[in-house]
């Protein structure tokens, strides 16, 4: 296990270098990595980024870094404490915590007659609070501030629809049901089905199949006392 | 060993904790009852115990150790244990770690299980967290998922193949034949996300935007059943059909149109269909409008179109819901620049919007109001922000502030308007501007001649209202020190004029040096104005006295002022009156901007025609260069027109030039010329420097840089003579070799003065295009005492700023 680890790193290293080599297109970076990271040679490697290069180089076409997306969601109470998280981009721990923090700050001290919106780093943060939880969405420049609050209020349409008429406290003691209602409304940041219906549908079956797992281990269990 | 406690139970106990400490104590706890559970391989529990640690996760402990068993997890065959395990993988793992490589095969394998929902789960986790290396594994899968007939995972795949897209973009080929039937498909899910995959393939590659505008009129045939169709329950948003799908297809539309005319064409009734017949009473409605409005803007549409949009956020302006009024004023800020004329007709809605409750909003709306600003309705507007200004929060200030003063240089329609304004900004939120506004300030009063009588007594009027609003009082002292004889002589125009005495004036200026509430920099002002005052009041006496109580002052800056103003009344009394003249206006520079412009407005006073130079008392007409001259031979020493180039700080140079002046000076001339070298040094940043000191010629040069073309330096020859004779005839030659280009203008005069009364100054212009070193070679031919004297001299020692 270890063994692999080490030898992971050793070859990023090197691509890393590789890649750096390009610079004009370290944008693309990330997407170098797969290929190169199976390529055994050095000099492989490199041809291979210069052939991305090229794909990139095409007049007239234009590679986003940005991504359109959602960033992350968060819901936290009115006293500060995090009831989810989810995050749509690879952010580090202690960055993760960190933005956490700052933005309950800001918005709990928004007051109630402000609007939903606000300007925050390079995004905008889209919250609604309902009961004692906020809900709180990260989007980016382009994205469509109206669209973002409706798609929260699906999101604890959906909640309440499962839980019947839900609390914070089910959410608190249920967190894994409330991922597992959100991973099927959203998947990276996009919405998966616009039917309430279809959400809950898919959400009850892989319930039911939940159960079903547990019920025959029951009497295995017993079997294996007995 | 005893089963493990439940998850629940485990919530219970943590929410029971009353301290923080408490907390800590039961999580690292159970923390270590996990890792024991998790070493001893127990497979019956594991899934609870990495429940248990994502719980703990929430709060904020660390759960870097659950990351295995989370792969461990996935690997089960129960249903439970991989619905957790996948959740685990999403939240603990990510694709910085390297042990995210050791789903792929788990994930690979789920991909193809015979349960949709083990399928969903592994689509889900790849579509969230999947690498590049793992999204080129199993792209191939997501591929054949996107063309099952199955839409519960048709929609997740598509979503997934969107995250693949973004991490390894020339995989975005291998969809191409599966986007082939992707709208006809009747479900909503499989509908939106695959306008979304197109969307991020559009996005991603000209190429396939090109291919994918044949779908226009499929999509445009999509947008029109949504809005025509009756009520559907199961997409039903208030009264509104899926709204979520049809704000995707608008924005693929979008991009779809965006600088092709043919696609726009085919959208554009579309797009006015959606806009007036969307319902608005609800914020899913104006959710729709909103991307038509942006949709509307970013394509070719036509320009009756384009208008309705911005009657759309108009309209929206003028909502109850505040969410809506400041979308609006963002994305009219957007818009302002290219239909100015549009926008500028909701400008009444948007300066209302300025008195809006929220920050948010009032922010925007000043920002709009500023993009609005123009000649015609500078003084409505104007009034409407500084109203804003004083009633604003205090984060607000110092934008607007800097705003006004912007907005003021630019379409002021006369100069009174001007100077009243900043002042008005000055007096409500002067601790909030920026430094360079005090400068700036005094810079326009000084050069609007006919208002200073006017200004000074604003000014004065100020002081006695508020001495706490620093930028203020330093201006007003300025000003009152340079124009108090005005201000005691009562002959304003514009206003009625006041009656204050001499002593009145002192008063207030000496309550400033006293005052707590003036900063450091704030005396500097005021005993430099009590010290100008010395030459237009009669009562020098008092005047003596205060500048020679703070020849003692513990501010070293201050105290440096006192006792060189107390020099200046004792040693040098004669020169007083010359060095404490009227400032010269000052010149303009480009960095603040054009003051004259004035728009065509009407409203707009006839600019007065200013003097471009101060008329001194018998003084010929010169150019700057000449003023040496001046200077020299005349008892009005006025400080060269050519020196303030930098406002920014123009007002303290001068006051510390003039401290330079009163120490330990003997020679009149020569401190002028060191003045004027100084200046120079100052006002260019290249030092000056002796060319040739040989029987009592001294030839120094001064450097400047031509501010239209930096290759060319132009010097300033200064020629004097220590001798007890004169120098007649002097020429004065140059040359340079053929690299540079030169050009020598007319000397002042060809007589050197005998003992430095005075000196020969000549301009040098060199053309370098190659910013080679400087070299020259200098040829001095004059008669002195009755006999012909020429000279050689090659100078090679120019300073490296001249030339680089």
């Amino acid at each position: 296990m270890l063994g692999f680890r080490r030898k992971c790193s050793a070859t990023r290293t090197r691509c890393r270098a590789a890649v750096e080599t390009v610079g004009p297109y370290r944008g693309s970076a990330a997407v170098l990595f797969g290929p190169v990271r199976r390529a055994q040679t050095w000099t492989f490697s490199v041809r291979r980024v210069c052939v991305v290069a090229e794909f990139v180089r095409v007049p007239g076409r234009v590679l986003h870094s940005r991504q359109r997306m959602m960033r992350f969601m968060l819901l936290f109470s009115r006293q500060g404490k995090l009831r989810l998280q989810k995050w749509y981009t690879a952010t580090a721990e202690r960055d993760k915590k960190k933005m956490v923090r700052e933005l309950m700050q800001i918005v709990l001290a928004r007051k109630p007659k402000m609007c939903s919106f606000l300007e925050w780093k390079d995004l905008k943060i889209v919250y609604k609070r309902y009961a004692s939880l906020y809900f709180c969405c990260a989007i980016e420049e382009q994205d469509n501030e109206l669209i973002t609050l409706e798609v929260i209020h699906r999101f604890v349409e959906l909640l309440d629809k499962y839980f019947g008429s839900v609390c914070e406290l089910d959410i608190i003691f249920n967190f894994e049901k409330a991922y597992f209602i959100l991973d099927e409304f959203l998947m990276g940041g996009e919405i998966q089905d616009t039917s309430k219906k279809s959400v809950l549908k898919a959400i009850e079956q892989a319930d039911l199949l939940q159960e079903e797992d547990e019920s025959p281990r029951s009497v295995l269990e017993e079997m294996g006392l007995a | 060993m005893p089963a493990p406690i439940r998850l629940r139970e485990l919530i219970r106990t943590i929410r029971t904790a009353r301290t923080q400490a408490e907390e800590r104590e039961m999580i690292q706890k159970e923390c270590a009852a996990i890792r024991s559970s998790f070493r001893e391989e127990d497979n019956t529990y594991r899934c609870r115990n990495v429940a248990k640690l994502l719980y703990m996760h929430m709060l904020g402990y660390p759960a870097h150790f659950g990351q295995l068993e989370c792969l461990k997890l996935i690997a089960s065959q129960k249903f439970t244990d991989k619905r957790i395990g996948y959740l685990g993988a999403m939240l603990l793992l990510d694709e910085r770690q390297d042990v995210h490589l050791l789903m792929t095969n788990c994930i690979k394998n789920d991909l193809n299980h015979s349960t949709q929902y083990v399928q969903g789960l592994a689509l889900c986790t790849l579509g969230c967290m999947g690498s590049s290396e793992m999204c080129r594994d199993l792209a191939g899968e997501v591929e054949k998922l996107l063309k099952t007939s199955n839409s519960y995972l048709r929609k997740k795949a598509a979503l997934c193949a969107v995250h693949v897209i973004r991490k390894v973009p020339e995989l975005m080929e291998m969809f191409l034949p599966a986007t082939k039937n992707l709208l006809s498909e009747k479900n909503h899910g499989v509908l939106h996300t695959s306008v979304v995959l197109l969307t991020e393939m559009c996005e991603r590659s000209p190429d396939m935007l090109a291919h994918f505008r044949k779908l226009v009129p499929q999509l445009v045939r999509i947008l029109k059943n949504l809005i025509m169709s009756g009520y559907s329950p199961e997409h039903d948003v208030s009264g509104i059909s899926d709204p979520f799908l049809q704000v995707r297809i608008l924005r693929l539309l979008r991009i779809l149109g965006k600088g092709d005319d043919d696609s726009s064409e085919a959208m554009n009734d579309i797009l006015a269909q959606v806009a007036t017949n969307t319902e608005t009473s609800k914020n899913v409605g104006n959710a729709i409008l909103y991307e038509t409005v942006l949709t509307i803007m970013d394509i070719k549409s036509e320009s009756g179109l384009r208008v309705l949009a911005i009657n759309i956020l108009g309209r929206f302006l003028l909502n109850n819901d505040k969410n809506i009024r400041y979308v609006a004023l963002t994305s009219l800020l957007k818009t302002v620049q290219t239909d100015h004329n549009a926008v500028q007709r909701h400008r009444s809605t948007i300066v209302d919007c300025l008195k809006d409750l929220d920050v948010s909003i009032k922010r925007r709306a000043m920002e709009l109001s500023f993009a609005l600003v123009n000649g015609n309705n500078i003084r409505g507007m104007m009034k409407e922000l500084l109203y804003f200004l004083d009633s604003c929060d205090p984060e607000f200030k110092a934008d607007c502030a800097s705003g006004v003063f912007l907005a003021a240089e630019k379409y002021a329609p006369s100069k009174r308007w001007h100077i009243d304004t900043i002042m008005r900004v000055l007096t409500t939120a002067g601790s909030y501007v920026r430094d360079d506004s005090v400068p700036n300030l005094i810079q326009l009063i000084t050069n609007s001649v006919e208002m200073h009588a006017y200004t000074v007594q604003r000014l004065y009027k100020a002081l006695l209202d508020d001495i706490s609003q620093q930028p203020l009082v330093q201006v007003a002292s300025w000003c009152i020190g340079e124009y108090g004889d005005l201000l005691i002589s009562g002959q304003c125009e514009e206003e009625e004029p006041i009656q204050v005495t001499e002593d009145e004036v002192l008063d207030v200026l000496e309550g400033l040096l006293v005052s707590n509430l003036s900063s450091p920099v704030t005396r500097g002002y005021s005993l430099t104005a009590i010290m100008k005052l010395s030459t237009r009041f009669s009562s020098v006496n008092r005047i003596k006295k205060v500048v020679s109580i703070y020849g003692s002052s513990i501010d070293v800056e201050l105290q440096q002022r006192a006792v060189e103003y107390n020099a200046l009344f004792k040693k040098y009394d004669h020169m007083r009156p010359a060095l404490l003249e009227r400032m010269p206006i000052m010149e303009k520079t480009a960095s603040n901007g054009p003051t004259e412009i004035v728009q065509t407005n009407g409203e707009a006073e006839p600019s007065v025609v200013e003097p471009k130079h101060p008329p001194p008392v018998g003084q010929p007409a010169s150019q700057g260069n000449d003023l040496l001259d001046l200077l020299g031979g005349n008892d009005v020493p006025v400080i060269p027109t050519t020196m303030p180039t930098k406002p920014a700080s123009a007002g303290g140079e001068l006051l510390d030039l003039l401290g330079d002046l009163s120490l330990g000076l003997s020679l009149m001339a020569f401190y002028l010329f060191d003045l004027f070298k100084t200046v120079n040094f100052l006002s260019t940043g290249i030092p000056p420097m002796t060319a040739y000191n040989k029987n009592g010629l001294k030839i120094d040069f001064t450097f400047e840089r031509a501010n239209p073309n930096p290759n060319v330096a132009v010097i300033t020859i200064h020629a004097s003579n220590s001798t007890e004779a004169d120098m007649t005839d002097f020429v004065f030659q140059a040359a340079v070799p053929k690299t540079f280009q030169l050009q020598l203008l007319s000397p002042s005069s060809n007589v050197v003065p005998a003992l430095n009364q005075g000196t020969v100054t000549q301009v040098i212009r060199v053309l370098n295009q190659q910013k080679q070193q400087l070299r020259m070679r200098i040829k001095l031919t004059y008669i002195h005492k009755g006999s012909a004297v020429q000279d050689l001299a090659e100078v090679n020692n120019f300073p490296p700023q001249s030339w680089q």
